[in-house]
């Protein structure tokens, strides 16, 4: 390795751990966890989960506290997840919903 | 009157018991108010009552407006969300320090900073429900590089994916219509393009790639001409399930010139065995998919590739078929929620065959013979423990002397590792530059031991021969990505 490579290598290693605050939640997160726990319950792919709102109506039911509610109410009484699982839903659900313009995978 | 004599004895009262004494006018005055103020008590709560019957017919009517006004305002977001094409940036530079030592003879070439910058111009757009478009522009350029590359081994497959200059070529272009069949148990998909065939299935974790594309990147990496139909099987079969039947072109043959010197024929050739198409029929999917257990399949034949006629010995024309297969596995999360590191870490592994069968009076890899090769690759990623969201992953591959997959666009700088003919291990970092999600960098070893000839680019007639060449790439890489 010559010594350019190795300046280099440090300074990335450095620039690395310099890091911002971990966030609380993300939507790719919980696409993963849609897929390993909701997908099969709710018998939709996470794409037609999250077209059930816009992003506005999505927002406002995460602020109200009403997620868990409302995720029984489109999969049905079965879907159960983990309480502090269900940000990561509520941020994929806002992230991919019906108004965000977001095109989902092919 | 009673009330006059009341207050004046009032009055009286206080003023023999030294009290200040109130003038009369202002006592009957103060009354007066009183009993105004009784009568406007009553006024108003009588007011009061009548309003609580009636509802407030302009408080109704605005409340009204304004969830007309929300609902026309979400329709037209939703409207404009889909009804244009969406652009988005990937922008990644590259540090390689290369060195390939051949043990045999002692010779050793080397590029300690080979830096390049790749721009990937992403386009999307969904006008409506069903249809959807990709497209992605590309330049690949190495700093300070010549303009118009000329290399005649670089083709449409890998022009995007191997650095040289600064054109911006089309790396992928398709639309894909989706609809459903037999009461939408049946969802299936439609299209048509230069496809993501790319960066595929398991390949993603050591690009820093979120989602890998398209098809399995233990036997497929290129840039690929195609139509593609797709069943969503898993209301059938298994969980996930699904199947793609693509048709592919990897080179187009039959061609001898666009403007045609004999004057009457455009982009065709005469008869013989000169240059002929060479195209793919592939069949992939998953064979079960429950977000945690993912097994994917692909099998691949392609007709026409290109060997050597061993009457003429002309290279680089068609001399039969090869039959590529692959099945991988990927397990996201080990356990069921045993601890956040163990849900976080990805384990994988694949296990792939070449055949390659050669028609009468011609050569691939050397032989006349059909000739088959085995390789498998295993690897995982794992969170850092040192950054928010940096993971570290590990690989290894293992090919054997005919092992020749279709991977010629860049999986490596020094040739594609999926196709090594011996060993390879890597060890990699990927990770947020100062913790900015925008920036997603890696640095990643990457070292090879050919026991055979290298394939690192199409030459189907070029027979694998013992060597001993050990290859190593450390890359630093840096990108902006919105």
């Amino acid at each position: 390795m010559t010594k350019f490579t190795k300046l280099a290598l440090i300074a990335l290693f450095g620039m690395a751990i310099t890091t911002t605050t971990a966030s609380a939640a993300d939507a790719e997160k919980g696409l993963k966890l849609y897929s390993k726990k909701l997908k099969e319950v709710c018998g939709m792919p996470g794409s037609d989960f999250t077209i059930k709102h816009t992003t506005d109506e999505w927002t406002a039911i995460i602020e109200e506290g009403k997620m868990e509610d409302e995720i029984k109410a489109i999969c049905g009484d079965d879907a159960e997840i983990k309480e502090k699982l269900v940000p990561f839903i509520g941020d994929f659900a806002v992230e991919y919903s019906s108004d965000s313009g977001n095109v989902p995978a092919c | 009157m009673k009330k006059i004599i009341l207050s004046t004895a009032v009055f009286t009262s206080i003023a023999f018991a030294g009290g200040d004494v109130i003038p009369m006018e202002q006592i009957s005055n103060n009354d007066a108010i009183m009993a105004e103020i009784e009568a406007l008590k009553g006024e108003v709560a009588s007011l009061k009552a009548e309003n609580a019957k009636k509802p407030n017919k302009t408080d109704d009517k605005l409340a009204k407006k304004l969830k007309a006004m929300n609902k026309k305002i979400n329709k037209v977001r939703t409207h404009d969300a889909h009804d244009n094409i969406k652009f988005s940036m990937d922008f990644r530079n590259t540090l390689d320090n290369l060195e390939y030592t051949n043990n045999k003879t002692g010779e050793v070439a080397s590029n300690n900073n080979l830096l390049t910058s790749r721009v990937l111009l992403n386009m999307a757009s969904a006008p409506t429900k069903k249809l959807l478009f990709k497209g992605q522009l590309a330049a690949y350029s190495n700093w300070g590089a010549h303009l118009n590359t000329e290399d005649p081994s670089l083709k449409s497959w890998a022009g995007s994916s191997k650095s040289s200059d600064t054109i911006f070529r089309i790396r992928q272009a398709y639309f894909v219509y989706s609809d459903k069949l037999l009461d939408g148990k049946l969802p299936y998909s439609f299209s048509i393009g230069r496809r993501q065939a790319t960066d595929g299935f398991l390949a993603n974790h050591r690009e820093n790639l979120k989602d890998p594309g398209s098809p399995l990147a233990h036997i497929t990496n290129m840039e690929v001409d195609a139509a593609m139909f797709k069943l969503n099987t898993e209301k059938f079969l298994t969980n996930g399930s699904f199947m793609k039947f693509i048709y592919g072109r990897a080179h187009s043959g039959g061609i001898e010139s666009i403007y045609d010197v004999g004057g009457y024929k455009p982009y065709a050739q005469k008869d013989g065995d000169v240059n002929e198409n060479v195209d793919l029929l592939i069949a992939l999917g998953s064979l079960y998919n429950n977000g945690q257990y993912n097994l994917m399949f692909e099998d691949a034949l392609i007709l026409n590739t290109k060997g050597q006629n061993t009457n003429t010995l002309i290279k680089s024309v068609d001399a039969g078929k090869a039959n590529l297969v692959a099945l991988s596995l990927q397990v996201d999360g080990v356990g069921d929620e045993i601890n956040d590191f163990l849900d976080d870490t990805i384990l994988f592994a694949s296990a792939a065959y070449s055949n390659y069968m050669p028609e009468s009076g011609h050569q691939l890899l050397g032989s006349t013979d059909d000739e088959s090769g085995k390789s498998v690759w295993i690897g995982a990623t794992f969170p850092d423990m040192i950054t928010d969201s940096g993971r570290f992953g590990i690989e290894y591959n293992k090919g054997s002397q005919y092992w020749t997959p279709m991977t010629w666009a860049e999986d490596s700088a020094m040739g594609s590792k999926v196709a090594v003919r011996g060993d390879a291990y890597e060890a990699y970092w990927n990770f947020n530059l100062f913790g900015e999600k925008n920036l997603p960098s890696q640095v990643r070893y990457t070292h090879e031991q050919h026991d055979y000839t290298p394939n690192i680019r199409c030459s189907g007639w070029v027979a694998p021969t013992p060597v001993d060449i050990e290859a190593d790439d450390i890359r630093l890489s840096v990108s902006y990505k919105y």
